[in-house]
């Protein structure tokens, strides 16, 4: 959804201007194109953040002590701080991949991408095989998704920002490669400025995730 | 605009991006600690903590007001 | 010419082909795992997943996108397509919000005529007690399948109506994002295929609401509703996105959002609602899927820690209905704030009168859009959520009478003193607005906490919705279509025949709205396939037999329209550019609509709705001259 909720541009405000199918637009109506595009854009975001909201919500609701004091299960504290540390680090990349095109610098750009794109990963793997102990021969995870309302809302908080990061990931390394290919300049970036921001959102949402799931509240023994 | 502020500007945009990013490094590690330290570990403070690196992580990497503001960001 | 020229016909091959792939797909894993091969549900799941993913590849609505991962550009292609003949345009993939207006209007009609079936099938084994020829399951099935369908059909209807209609009236070229636009309406196929598809592999016996723990454990068919409602809400969420994007950066220069014509006010406030609270349907959904998939408890209440302290770690099926009313209560919102827009669009056409208050009716849709997202636990009264909350849900939810009041009176105020003319739409109209007092009236008997424990889940909360559902949607729907069926066809239809559909589907709705409440004060509960014949001094089943007579009258009434319409789109008498002397910038172009809307940008010269007054004007199309 995220990759097709934005349209290039090429449709000017007007029929009268009959000349706009040949291709190339002029760069006024880019500009306008990409003001429009990047208003779908935050309207998406402001979309997805009644979904994030609703987990929280969720996460609140239901993880509750007998008392009804806020509660967590014991997750590795070090594979949180970890992963947390490794989203950010992406978004930093990501921003500097995008100021790099705005200034024409392609080499910094792609390679800011690409760093992007692999710190992006190790998140997935930090969160797929460390958290969730997908491959227990390698570590053996904390919860499943069947312990109660623990498993649940961790794998699916985890769950739904793992495939908003995937997506990014994907759609990351597909800008990439339309660079690599020579698509972008300084003037003309509405695909690296739609990724960055989708990419920052997708930080955004883990900025939150982290205290709800790792910090609020007192631990919880879970018997297995 | 002169090469040499035009320089000088690229080089504030690169540094900004630093600055943002060791602000929210910092501000995790306050999480975190907090997280362990009584009486700051409370859903208030952490939860504040979070909205701080939300809002530079909106306004300086996803620039929210070129939404609205008519010039290029 | 084969049968897949039609984007339709693709679409549903590659649905069945993503079914059949999902299904082996879920095979193969489980046979990699070392699981039986075969397992319904999961097979199922996957399978419908794949194929709305199918539908949409196949009927080549992804096309473009898929080109630009390529980093090929695509250039829109205006007009019907070069090859086929010009009618293919609307079975296949257009970018015409014009086109894509009338796909969603027709595939809401089919959907309103499958859910009215459904109604009129279970309606009559209601007119006796007893069973006559419905099981408990099915019955149960189709009272859900007629509320979830309609409610289809109506997202529908009012994607189709603000599609049209939207770009039109601020006399911009197309929607802001045509691709999305399409992509929004093509949701809804394989969404609605999947939600009749699954009344075959046993349906969903809880109702619409579909509240666990029923919902969790109940057939199969439940994991195709889930995902026909993604797609439904996928498609909400695009299509508002699509329109605010439109009405906030596309509107001609001199129109600011006070000039707007007051639909697209209306569809503004619409469209806030679908953008956001949508997500929380599918979220509740979702959870409520995965729980049947994979085991996480979100609401399975049997806790982690046992006999020593079993509420620990339990689910709760209130979170539920707390994230489910948070998107459905706003719902009702969506559904009945275009149909009060269209009721305020044609009012001073008729009778050639200003709008009364203008301001007021725009601020008034915000208010209710905005007020409409704190009232949800309106629906909870009874569900055993803290007493505390009861009572400020129940004066936010009695708050919502104000905006709808300050509509009220100016509607009134507009028709006061005014040349009324009572051709067809006009009088759907004034029904709408007296089915709407009624369902109006209704509310705050339900909305305060005393009097609706009594009356919850009966058939009194039957007849307020669908008072609000008639008057908010139904009727001014129909009077759209009676409306700008000239514009879209550029035919009139058959005047009498309207005014025929008018008098008989107006009072058989009083009837029966009436008469569920009535029945519902005897005693008559939601959702049950039979009755005590004794209730109400032994007169409940002659109530509930005018009823069901009345919705056949209802059914025949539509049957005339439909008709009517079907009769006159090709052959009918020509009707001229602007049959109704309306101002509305549609109306100054000719009908049927070229392929290009507006041969040069609007200009705004004066106030929407000032009708009757001299040397006024709205737009013109043609430029001032001295600009």
């Amino acid at each position: 959804m995220t990759v097709t909720a934005v349209e290039h541009g090429h449709e000017p405000g007007h029929a009268a201007d009959d000349h706009h199918d040949s291709g190339e637009t002029d760069l006024p109506t880019y500009l306008e194109n990409t003001r429009r595009n990047r208003l779908g854009m935050w309207l998406f975001f402001a979309s997805e953040a009644f979904l994030f909201l609703g987990l929280l919500v969720t996460r609140f609701y239901l993880w509750r002590g007998p008392h009804g004091e806020i509660v967590r299960p014991e997750l590795d504290q070090f594979a949180g701080l970890v992963v947390t540390a490794v989203l950010l680090l992406s978004s930093y990349f990501m921003n500097r991949a995008e100021v790099s095109i705005a200034n024409g610098k392609r080499t910094d750009f792609q390679i800011s991408l690409l760093l992007t794109a692999f710190l992006g990963t190790a998140f997935l793997i930090g969160v797929v095989v460390w958290e969730w102990g997908m491959f227990p021969s390698l570590v053996k995870g904390h919860l499943k998704p069947t312990d109660g309302v623990f498993g649940a809302v961790v794998f699916g908080m985890t769950g739904m920002h793992a495939l908003h990061v995937l997506s990014g990931v994907i759609l990351i390394l597909n800008v990439w490669w339309l660079g690599r290919k020579g698509h972008f300049s300084a003037e003309r970036h509405w695909g690296v400025e739609a990724c960055a921001i989708y990419w920052h959102y997708v930080d955004l949402v883990w900025i939150f995730f982290y205290p709800a799931i790792y910090l609020i509240g007192s631990t919880i023994d879970i018997p297995h | 605009m002169s090469e040499q502020s035009h320089t000088k500007r690229k080089t504030a945009i690169y540094r900004e991006g630093i600055i943002v990013g060791v602000t929210l490094a910092i501000l995790t590690l306050v999480e975190y600690y907090a997280a362990i330290t009584p009486p700051f570990d409370s859903f208030a403070v952490l939860m504040i903590l979070a909205l701080l690196k939300a809002i530079l992580v909106v306004n300086y990497f996803m620039h929210i007001r070129s939404v609205w503001s008519e010039g290029d960001h | 010419m084969s049968l897949f020229t039609l984007g339709l016909a693709r679409g549903l091959f590659g649905q069945v082909l993503g079914m059949v792939v999902g299904m082996l797909l879920t095979c193969g894993v489980r046979i990699l795992l070392g699981w039986e091969a075969w397992a319904a549900e999961p097979a199922w799941t996957v399978g419908s997943v794949c194929s709305i993913i199918g539908f949409l590849l196949a009927v080549g609505a992804l096309d473009d996108w898929l080109q630009w991962t390529k980093g090929v550009a695509t250039p829109i292609h205006h007009g019907p397509p070069v090859d086929k003949p010009a009618w293919t345009r609307y079975f296949s993939v257009d970018y015409n919000h014009k086109v894509i207006g009338v796909q969603y209007t027709v595939w809401g009609i089919l959907l309103l005529m499958v859910g009215g079936t459904v109604a009129m099938i279970f309606r009559t084994e209601l007119a006796r007690s007893g069973l006559q020829f419905l099981g408990l399951d099915l019955y149960n099935s189709f009272i859900g399948m007629h509320g979830m369908i309609m409610i289809f059909a109506i997202l529908l209807g009012v994607g189709g109506m603000a599609n049209y209609l939207v770009p039109l009236m601020i006399g911009a070229e197309d929607m802001a994002f045509p691709r999305l636009n399409a992509l929004g309406f093509w949701f809804n196929v394989p969404g609605s295929v999947l939600l009749l598809v699954s009344i075959f592999i046993g349906g969903w016996d809880a109702g619409w609401t579909a509240y666990p723990p029923l919902s969790a454990r109940g057939p199969i068919g439940y994991q195709l509703f889930f995902l026909g409602v993604f797609a439904i809400g996928l498609s909400s969420i695009v299509g508002s996105l699509n329109l605010l994007v439109t009405l906030l950066r596309m509107r001609p220069a001199g129109m600011s959002l006070f000039r707007m014509p007051i639909f697209c006010w209306a569809v503004f406030a619409t469209s806030l609602i679908q953008l956001t609270a949508t997500q929380l349907i599918g979220t509740s959904f979702l959870m409520v899927s995965v729980q049947r998939a994979l085991g996480m408890g979100f609401f399975d209440p049997r806790g982690i820690l046992g006999e020593v302290s079993p509420m620990v770690g339990g689910g709760d099926p209130v979170l539920f209905q707390h994230l489910f009313w948070f998107y459905s209560h706003p719902a009702v919102y969506i559904f009945v704030l275009p149909g009060l827009g269209i009721v305020s669009e044609l009012l001073p056409v008729f009778s050639r009168k200003p709008l009364f208050g203008y301001k007021w009716i725009a601020l008034s849709s915000m208010a209710i859009a905005i007020v409409g997202f704190i009232v949800w636990g309106h629906h909870m009264f009874v569900s055993g959520y803290n007493d505390i909350l009861r009572i400020p849900f129940m004066y936010a939810t009695l708050l919502v009478a104000i905006p709808t009041g300050v509509k009220f009176f100016s509607w009134l105020g507009t028709m006061w003193g005014g040349k009324i003319h009572f051709d067809t739409p006009m009088l759907f109209v004034l029904g709408a607005i007296s089915v709407f007092l009624i369902g109006g009236l209704t509310g705050p008997i339900l909305a305060t906490v005393p009097t609706d424990l009594p009356l919850h889940d009966s058939y009194f909360v039957v007849g307020h919705f669908h008072a609000t559902m008639f008057g908010g949607f139904v009727f001014p729907f129909f009077a759209a279509l009676y409306y700008w069926f000239p514009k879209v066809t550029g035919r009139m239809y058959n005047e009498t025949l309207g005014k025929i559909h008018f008098y008989i589907m107006t009072p058989a709705f009083w009837v029966q709205t009436l008469g569920q409440m009535g029945v519902g004060v005897m005693g008559m509960r939601r959702r049950i396939a039979d009755y005590d014949p004794t209730l109400g001094q032994g007169q409940i089943e002659n109530w509930q037999l005018a009823v069901t007579i009345a919705g056949f009258a209802i059914a025949f009434g539509v049957m005339l329209m439909l008709w009517n319409f079907f009769q006159n789109a090709e052959v009918g008498v020509a009707a001229g550019d602007n049959p109704w002397r309306s101002r509305s910038p549609e109306w100054q172009i000719p009908s049927p609509i070229p392929e290009h809307s507006f041969p040069a940008p609007l200009h705004v010269v004066g106030e929407p709705y000032d009708y009757g007054l001299a040397d006024s004007g709205y737009v013109t199309t043609a430029s001032p001259g001295d600009d």
